[in-house]
């Protein structure tokens, strides 16, 4: 539609002669403006815009005849006539000045001598201006005064104060013939009826009039404030035929306008709203269509403000209408009373107070529409100088600049399915929103960079990205300058290439090459004028054009890929204008101006060098007889649509060309193939002879915009089949198809199609059928600091608004019980990113509507909806979201119907939608007992834990612990805080006041904006949805904590926070108890104040037992992503060779390979366990390495040293052990691992290379190194030595073994350790080949431990005693010595005893160091 | 037959310090020979990203060392069989992330399909995607893959990048949290709340926010011609230039003026073949107006959302401007006199011809990146594109 842009551009010209400009009037193709002040008449030309010609009256002749009122043009802009205030009528000829140089041109620029001819001032194009003359001819008074004139075909008619109408001929004659008094109309109801009466009361006259060649008649306003449309059976108009017919029920009207494309007369009041009337075809009478008043939603009493309506003005299309008020102000409505623009502000304050005070003084005193619309010519008094009390009046002229939609001129069906804006020299594109289906942490970019194979599972979220970018594409000022305005444009379907049609010619643009296709040849684009519109046909620009050099109407083809030129175009000729066009598949229609509709049928050839089309007639249909006339036919389209159940479905995937739409004057007229005649023979006949069509049924009225599409998608066949329907303030509607179910054989009564209406809050442009969207565009304001001084008015800017309507069809299709059909269309949409938002709108909705109904509803439709809803898993979701978006107060009518709440709860944890069921505790917080949703609580937190929702675990608990015992032992029901929040205002319907509850309504878009305006999904809502929501939530549940004031409270809430405590606590012995070390590391660090360590320390000897090692070992692997050791060929053969001796007895070989094999299998079973992991590399590798084992084998190792007994230096090991335990010395390396370490340099390269490949991830290892801390410092010593076996760490076993043997260990737990290693020992011999090495290397801490278990606890305790003050003692200077240990230690050298008390020390120093840093 | 589709899923315009993902996706679909069951096998896949830029050899000389033309990549490795990611590029690799292999030994029955996820991040020092006259910078995902026994197959997928200057350093931003670092390792989970994304889009709403207006006196040797007021210096691609013209204030007849958005192109001072050369300027959108019997107007200048942000390299760098060209009169030229003579009135027409004079005047403005989200809704970059093996 119409949508101004910008500010008012401010026209004036320095001059000595005042400038109080009264009057504006445009010629017939608004070229040229005559304005008019009280003593001068001025013509102005358009583009540029620049004044021609000035003619000041002289002072006498404005005293005779009184100053300038208003003009008329005669209708070949020969002439004008201008009113005085005296009653004359002065002529003055207008003609170009055959005299002047330069082609009859005006401001020829001239720069050293030379002609630029760039710009406007090219020798004959639009943007030359001519040199126009003006001059007085004649004048002739209006005795009694005149009121109006109107120009009928050659002669003015004048309407007089005296109450007659006046034939003046443009010479200055009277045609007296024609004169007729008011008082000899004879006026009725309508033309059948003969009870006509003349009117009988003297003194009235006709204050407005205004004529429609169209509608055989013209408007008329009468001084009594009532109307008329007065019309005549005779073509000439002659007084004795003339008849009027009373608008009903007006009698304050004050102005009138005619559209005659839409064939509505919209009459202004002096109440400020205005009352559009069309004309019953039958029977001649005017009915009301709508009315223009703008509603309190939009500004608050407007008629207060506004005053009487003083002009009116439809678009040059008539698409539009520009309304004024005179208190000021001005407004623009659709054609059928959609508000698009109303400069009274926003009352809701978004816009500065002091501007729209200001904004409402814009007088306006005249306006016109500029050529095609796209500006507004005002005259308006200036509001500037108002504060200095001058009595001297200020006018201004400003221009405003529009944009328009594309569908107003040329609704071709490629332009509906994208919004695409034509502005004076710029095309306005929006691309549309895009569903983005993506991983989850895509938005917010992901932690670990790592490539993955994506889990298959249907994880990936879809996330609308709103686009409200418009893409701006100026029209090149070289095809501008000489055919501006821009008239027609199109765009493809896939919205990148446009064409655009001016004055002459054509251009097109490819949005992908970002380059415009003009004509090559000036003279082809001067001869062909786009008369009846411009489509895209596959890559054909099409058009229907006047071929000015051969004088005839043709359509043309032009290949998109070639040069803009008539050598590439194929031309058909067409016998009469073509008005409006469009396509289907390869069908094209056409209107012809002679009243037929034409239907071709369209082929491509793909010839070479360029494609050509084919173009054959396939049908002409005269619709003369169905139309009042064809400049009323808005809009044609084929269409698959059909109204009555088709008998056989023949094709039912290709549809074919079934109907032809008309829109004529908003009324919707459908053509039907006529299918009754013998339609089996004709398929199997001559199948080339087309159907007939029938005669056309009336499908809707006051049809401002329809969609259709042409596409078809398999599963969604209901939404593309609908048409859709802009009908201005009715909202829109949609036609929709029923398609008879199978299993239930259609029912006779069913029809096919059903008309559904819906409001709207944004004016549609364009539907995205198969999202569910529509999409539309409205004006924004933006504030510039500056704009006070210039000239009050805000800047205005274009915004794109879109709108979701799947719950309002929905909601009709329920209303009328066509659930089935809801239900299937709705099951299509299930992807959408928006649909759970559906659910809850249509929810909302019928809630907010039904509850708040102050009278009964007999036919409740909220059951229907919630029944609905529950076919969906989103149900208990849709429904607590919605509870939290409306009032505590309608709580109960959601909740009879819906089910309760508790029940609801008790779902959501069953089926694990956790975060829903935290919503509902909200809604049992408010309608139960404190007891009973601290019960709920509990069983959430129990399942929040199980479920590794730690965030909601912290939440809950925070919650738990706010529930005040007091109350909860209180039996009333009492409301919570929030509860009291909200009922504190008191009254039965009160605004939603409190704040979890508001904060939520602005984390749903949807909701919060169905009470406001456009609901819109962007991207940005989407991201503050998931923001608000996460924060929404835990400050509903962050109840600030109450001041714990009595001891009697704080036993109480000790009591509370025990009993919360001993959940905590079963959960994290139950992941204890199970092995989920990974979990319990979360579940401590997720959870504040929990007191991880101290707990721990409890609990080892209870849940931090470790019964059965191997499995704990296993699920650390598990849980950590860590993968087992792999042996390395070397370190095999090493271990096979010193591998115990039953097992080198044994059938070795044999035994070995089940081994590998087994490790293998095992290995597998991880790669399979862990995505994520590619360990399929490495697996793949040593498989192909088994087969040559053997032979390796038997080969031998040559290069390896002669093996250590192992068994006899552990024994030597240990025997030194026993011995220097109880005293102080030099600590070392166990010689083992020296040992060890040798031997590893020997392979170093592999080993290294092995040991990263046998390494986790880099935050399991910190993850573990952290709960091997923990461990350790609680005591857990069983995990702490798995945590080391797993890592690998030897250091952390001697560390682990020596708090063993320094602290106050249990005995059991020790006891447990070494049994434990030995499983593992075991199991790493049967099992996992690859642990061997390590456990080789730590067999010292076994036997340490085994040694532990033997001796005697008193000593024991003892000695550790005294160790431990030595430690502290000597704290620094051991880490000295222990640096400089290590370094002898890498060095390998075996020297002799180990002193394991001293690496004993270290490790404990090392320990409380750590532990510190655990703490700080 | 193996097919090979990869998905640009979030549109093909990032910033650079964000996380590229692209979907691949392998179907082992039934080729021309119509075998039905076969197992096909991928040997391996990996993928990674790499930015070329290419320099027109008549203005930019580069040193040599940095000269790699396309001729001699092909001629350095030869064999099909190893993998070089530029192969077949114009210009030279200016960054190539390490490759990541995303598979090997991939085994698929007929009909069977296997996605996996490329993620990359675009690192935030790198240089914005650029067509200009002498220099380009294209980015591209290259994945390479190859069947068993066969060569090296590359699929490329084009995307944009866009630079947000200023965000070298990430944790400036990211310290007001309490993003201290968390002493317990499982807290890590907890996603950063600031992206690159969030916080380049707060930055550059900060960079481009209206600050004032600046006003400028258009004034030639004779006079007054206008008033220009621009709202602010900074913006972002997509957006409109808005300023507003005051011609009441000006002694100077101003007839026309016209206003164009370019772009300045400047190689560095080392880079350049000759030491003269200028820098190299591209005209956008052009908006006109005849302004005789104007008093107040404005201009809205879009910046196309396709256009490079202003950046500069080692190599180029890109300014923006207004280019300004007013057309005044030499004369003054007179309005419609009052006539004295009470019984005539007056005639005044339009001059037949105006003297005029062309004065232009150069504004620069600062033009930053945008929304990449925004961004890729226009962009002409296909996000997805495909290979058959």
């Amino acid at each position: 539609m119409y949508f101004p842009v910008g500010w008012p551009k401010q026209i004036g010209i320095p001059s000595q002669i005042s400038t109080l400009q009264e009057y504006v009037v445009a010629n017939r193709d608004r070229a040229i403006f005559a304005i008019l002040t009280a003593e001068t008449v001025s013509l102005w030309y358009s583009r540029p815009c620049l004044q021609i010609t000035c003619l000041e009256r002289s002072a006498n002749s404005v005293s005779q005849f009184g100053s300038n009122q208003k003009a008329q043009w005669k209708p070949d802009s020969t002439m004008l006539a201008v009113v005085t205030t005296k009653g004359y009528i002065i002529f003055f000829k207008v003609e170009i000045d055959a005299n002047a140089p330069n082609n009859q041109c005006l401001y020829a620029q001239k720069e050293d001598r030379r002609v630029i001819r760039e710009g406007f001032n090219a020798s004959m194009d639009s943007e030359s201006v001519p040199a126009v003359k003006l001059s007085q001819m004649s004048y002739i008074q209006i005795p009694s005064g005149l009121s109006s004139l109107v120009c009928i075909r050659d002669e003015l008619m004048v309407a007089t104060i005296s109450g007659s109408l006046q034939r003046i001929r443009w010479d200055g004659y009277v045609n007296g013939d024609m004169a007729l008094s008011i008082n000899s109309i004879p006026f009725s109801v309508d033309l059948q009826h003969t009870r006509a009466l003349q009117l009988d009361v003297p003194g009235i006259y006709f204050t407005h009039i205004e004529y429609s060649p169209l509608l055989g008649g013209f408007a008329a306003v009468l001084s009594n404030g009532k109307a008329a449309f007065i019309t005549s059976q005779s073509v000439k108009f002659e007084p004795k035929h003339i008849e009027g017919v009373w608008a009903q029920d007006l009698n304050d009207a004050a102005y009138v306008a005619v559209n005659h494309r839409y064939r509505l007369m919209a009459f202004g009041c002096s109440s400020g709203s205005a009352v559009v009337y069309n004309i019953d075809e039958m029977t001649g009478a005017l009915q009301v269509s709508h009315r223009l008043a703008v509603s309190s939603k939009d500004y608050p009493d407007a008629s207060q403000v506004t005053g009487c309506i003083t002009c009116m003005r439809w678009t040059p299309d008539g698409c539009a209408i520009a309304v004024t008020w005179s208190k000021g102000g001005y407004s623009i409505w659709s054609v059928f009373g959609a508000l698009l623009v109303c400069s009274l502000g926003d009352p809701h304050g978004s816009i500065d107070h002091e501007i729209s005070a200001k904004q409402k003084k814009l007088l306006i005193k005249s306006m016109e529409w500029g050529a095609e619309g796209y500006h507004l010519w005002l005259i308006a008094e200036d509001a500037t100088n108002e504060q200095s009390t001058q009595p001297v009046q200020h006018t201004k002229l400003l221009q405003i600049e529009f944009v328009k939609s594309a569908l107003t001129v040329n609704p071709c069906m490629s332009n509906h399915e994208h919004l695409f804006l034509q502005g004076q020299d710029k095309l306005y594109i929006n691309t549309g929103d895009t569903i983005v289906k993506s991983t989850g942490d895509n938005l917010a970019e992901g932690v670990s960079p790592t490539q993955e194979e994506p889990p298959s599972r249907g994880d990936r979220q879809s996330v609308l990205i709103g686009n409200k970018q418009w893409q701006i594409v100026p029209v090149p000022l070289t095809y501008l300058a000489s055919n501006w305005p821009i008239r027609y444009t199109a765009i493809d379907r896939t919205g990148q290439c446009l064409a655009v049609a001016g004055k002459m010619g054509v251009a097109h643009y490819a949005l992908f090459s970002k380059k415009w296709k003009l004509f090559g040849n000036e003279t082809q684009e001067r001869d062909v004028v786009v008369s009846g519109g411009l489509t895209w046909w596959r890559d054909f620009l099409c058009l229907a054009c006047y071929n000015l050099l051969d004088q005839r109407d043709e359509i043309r083809f032009y290949p998109r890929g070639t040069k803009l030129d008539n050598t590439f175009s194929c031309v058909t000729k067409v016998p009469s204008q073509v008005l409006l066009l469009n396509t289907f598949r390869d069908m094209l229609i056409i209107l012809c101006a002679d009243c037929h509709i034409m239907l071709y049928s369209i082929e491509r050839k793909a010839s070479q060098p360029t494609p050509t089309v084919e173009m054959s007639k396939i049908q002409e249909v005269a619709i003369g007889n169905f139309i009042p006339h064809p400049a009323a036919v808005v809009a044609i389209t084929l269409t698959s649509l059909r109204t009555e159940s088709a008998p056989s479905r023949h094709t039912p995937e290709t549809k074919e060309a079934e109907s032809i739409i008309l829109n004529v004057a908003g009324k919707l007229l459908m053509f039907q193939r006529d299918r009754s005649g013998h339609q089996i023979l004709q398929r199997e006949g001559v199948k080339h002879r087309p159907l007939p069509f029938c005669a056309p049924v009336m499908v809707a009225s006051t049809v401002e915009n329809m969609w259709s599409t042409s596409r078809s998608i398999a599963n969604k066949s209901h939404l593309m089949e609908a048409m859709w329907l802009g009908c201005g303030a009715q909202g829109m509607k949609v036609w929709l198809p029923l398609f008879p179910r199978t299993e239930i054989k259609a029912h006779g009564f069913l029809s096919k199609r059903i008309m559904l209406p819906f409001h709207v809050d944004i004016y549609p442009l364009a539907v995205l059928f198969e999202n569910v969207v529509i999409l539309g565009a409205a004006h924004d304001m933006t504030l510039y600091q500056k704009t006070a001084a210039r000239c009050n008015q805000p800047y205005l800017t274009l915004e794109r608004t879109s709108h979701i309507y799947l719950h309002h069809v929905i909601r009709q299709l329920l209303r009328r019980n066509l659930g089935v059909h809801a239900l299937e269309i709705a099951s299509c949409c299930t992807e959408l990113p928006y649909f759970p938002h559906v659910l809850e709108l249509l929810l909302h909705e019928v809630l907010e509507e039904e509850a708040t109904s102050k009278d009964p509803i007999p036919d409740p439709l909220l059951p229907r909806v919630v029944a609905f809803i529950q076919e969906f898993p989103e149900y208990l979701q849709t429904v607590v979201h919605c509870a939290r978006k409306t009032e505590v107060a309608l709580w109960h009518y959601l909740f009879t119907y819906a089910g309760s709440p508790k029940d609801l709860f008790e779902e959501c944890l069953t089926t694990g939608q956790l975060d829903t069921a935290a919503s509902y505790l909200i809604i049992l917080q408010n309608l139960e007992k404190p007891l009973v949703s601290r019960q709920h609580a509990t069983l959430l937190l129990d399942s929040a834990l199980d479920s590794h929702k730690w965030e909601l675990a912290r939440d809950l608990v925070r919650f738990l612990k706010t529930i005040d015992p007091n109350e909860a032992a209180e039996s009333p029901p009492l409301m919570s805080p929030i509860t009291r929040a909200i009922y504190s205002p008191g009254g039965y319907i009160t605004p939603p006041i409190s704040p979890p509850v508001d904060e939520d309504m602005s984390a749903f878009p949807f909701a919060s904006q169905s009470r406001k305006r456009a609901v819109s999904v962007t991207k940005n809502d989407y991201m503050k949805d998931k923001k608000d929501k996460k924060t929404s939530r835990s400050d509903i549940l962050n109840i600030p904590k109450r001041p714990s004031s009595g001891s009697k409270e704080d036993t109480s809430q000790n009591a509370e926070e025990f009993f919360i405590d001993m959940i905590l606590h079963r959960h994290a012995r139950k992941q204890l108890s199970s092995h989920n070390l990974r979990d319990l590391g979360c579940f401590a660090a997720n959870l504040e104040d929990y007191q991880f360590v101290a707990w721990l320390k409890k609990e080892k000897l209870r849940a931090g037992k470790v019964e059965d090692f191997v499995d704990a070992l296993k699920s650390l692997h598990r849980d950590f992503n860590w993968p087992f050791p792999i042996l390395s060929y070397d370190i095999f053969c090493q271990i096979n060779k010193t591998s115990p001796v039953g097992m080198k007895s044994g059938p070795s070989s044999n035994l070995l390979d089940d081994d590998i094999s087994s490790i293998m299998s095992d290995l597998e079973v991880v790669t399979v366990a862990t995505p994520g992991r590619p360990l399929t590399l490495s697996t793949g590798g040593f498989r192909q390495r088994v087969p040559s084992d053997p032979n390796l084998v038997n080969s031998g190792e040559v290069y390896l040293k002669p093996q250590i007994s192992r068994d006899d230096l552990s024994h030597t090991s240990l025997t030194e052990v026993s011995e220097q335990s109880s005293t102080l010395g030099d600590s070392d390396m166990t010689p083992e691992q020296g040992d060890w370490l040798d031997v590893i340099s020997l392979n170093e390269l592999e080993q290294r290379s092995q040991q990263l490949a046998n390494k986790g991830p880099q935050q399991s290892e910190v993850e573990l190194r952290y709960l091997l801390q923990v461990m350790l410092e609680a005591g857990c010593l069983e995990w702490s030595l798995l945590i080391s076996l797993v890592l690998r760490d030897a250091m952390a076993v001697v560390r682990t073994v020596n708090t063993a043997s320094l602290t106050e260990t249990p005995l059991e737990i020790i006891a447990r350790m070494r049994e434990g290693l030995s499983f593992i020992e075991l199991w790493a011999d049967t099992e996992c080949l690859g642990y061997k090495p390590f456990l080789q290397a730590i067999k010292v801490q076994s036997q340490q431990l085994a040694k532990l278990v033997e001796t005697n606890p008193p000593s024991k305790f003892n000695s550790t005693k005294r160790l431990s003050i030595s430690s502290q003692e000597s704290g620094s200077n051991t880490d000295i010595d222990a640096s400089s240990l290590r370094l002898s230690d890498s060095q390998s050298s075996l020297t002799p005893v180990k002193n394991l008390t001293q690496n004993e020390i270290e490790d404990v120093t090392l320990m409380e160091e750590e532990s510190q840093c655990a703490v700080s | 037959m193996i097919e090979v589709i990869a998905q640009l899923q979030r549109g093909s315009v990032f910033l650079a310090g964000e996380h590229i993902e692209c979907t691949l996706t392998i179907r082992n679909i039934v080729g021309e020979d119509n075998q039905v069951n076969r197992t096909e096998t991928l040997a391996w896949m990996s993928a990674q990203i790499h930015c070329q830029c290419s320099v027109s050899e008549a203005r930019v000389g580069l040193a040599e060392t940095s000269l790699l033309t396309t001729a001699e990549v092909t001629a350095a490795t030869g064999n099909d069989t190893s993998f070089v990611p530029s192969k077949g590029e114009r210009g030279y690799p200016v960054l190539s992330t390490k490759p990541k292999i995303l598979f090997c030994d991939l085994k698929l029955q007929t009909g069977e399909s296997k996605s996996y996820t490329y993620k990359e991040k675009i690192p935030l020092d790198a240089p914005p995607s650029f067509r200009g006259t002498a220099v380009k910078y294209s980015y591209k995902i290259t994945v390479g893959t190859q069947r068993l026994d066969s060569p090296i197959k590359l699929l490329r997928v084009p995307f944009r990048v866009l630079v947000v200057c200023g965000l070298n350093d990430m944790s400036v931003y990211n310290e007001s949290e309490e993003m201290v670092g968390p002493s317990n390792p499982f807290l890590a989970y907890r996603k950063p709340e600031n992206t690159v994304l969030d916080i380049a889009l707060q930055v550059l709403s900060m960079l481009t926010a209206r600050k004032g207006p600046n006003f400028y006196n258009i004034t030639n040797t004779r006079g007054k011609v206008a008033r220009f007021c621009l709202f602010k210096q900074a913006y972002r691609i997509g957006e409109d230039v808005i300023g507003a013209f005051d011609f009441d204030q000006g002694t100077i007849p101003c007839v026309q003026y016209s206003v164009t958005l370019q772009s300045e192109e400047q190689i560095s001072e080392g880079c350049r073949k000759k030491g003269t050369q200028g820098s190299t300027i591209t005209s956008y959108t052009k908006q006109q107006e005849c302004c005789l019997h104007t008093i107040q107007t404005h201009i809205s200048v879009p910046i196309p959302l396709t256009a490079s942000p202003a950046f500069q390299t080692d190599i180029v760098s890109l300014k923006w401007r207004l280019h300004f060209e007013f057309v005044t009169s030499l004369k003054p030229i007179e309005g419609p006199v009052m006539s004295n003579e009470p019984s005539e009135g007056s005639t005044w027409t339009g001059p037949e011809h105006l003297d005029v004079e062309t004065m232009v005047w150069d504004l620069p403005i600062k033009v930053f990146a945008t929304n990449p989200l925004a961004a890729s809704s226009v962009s002409l970059l296909r996000t997805c594109s495909s290979i058959a093996l």
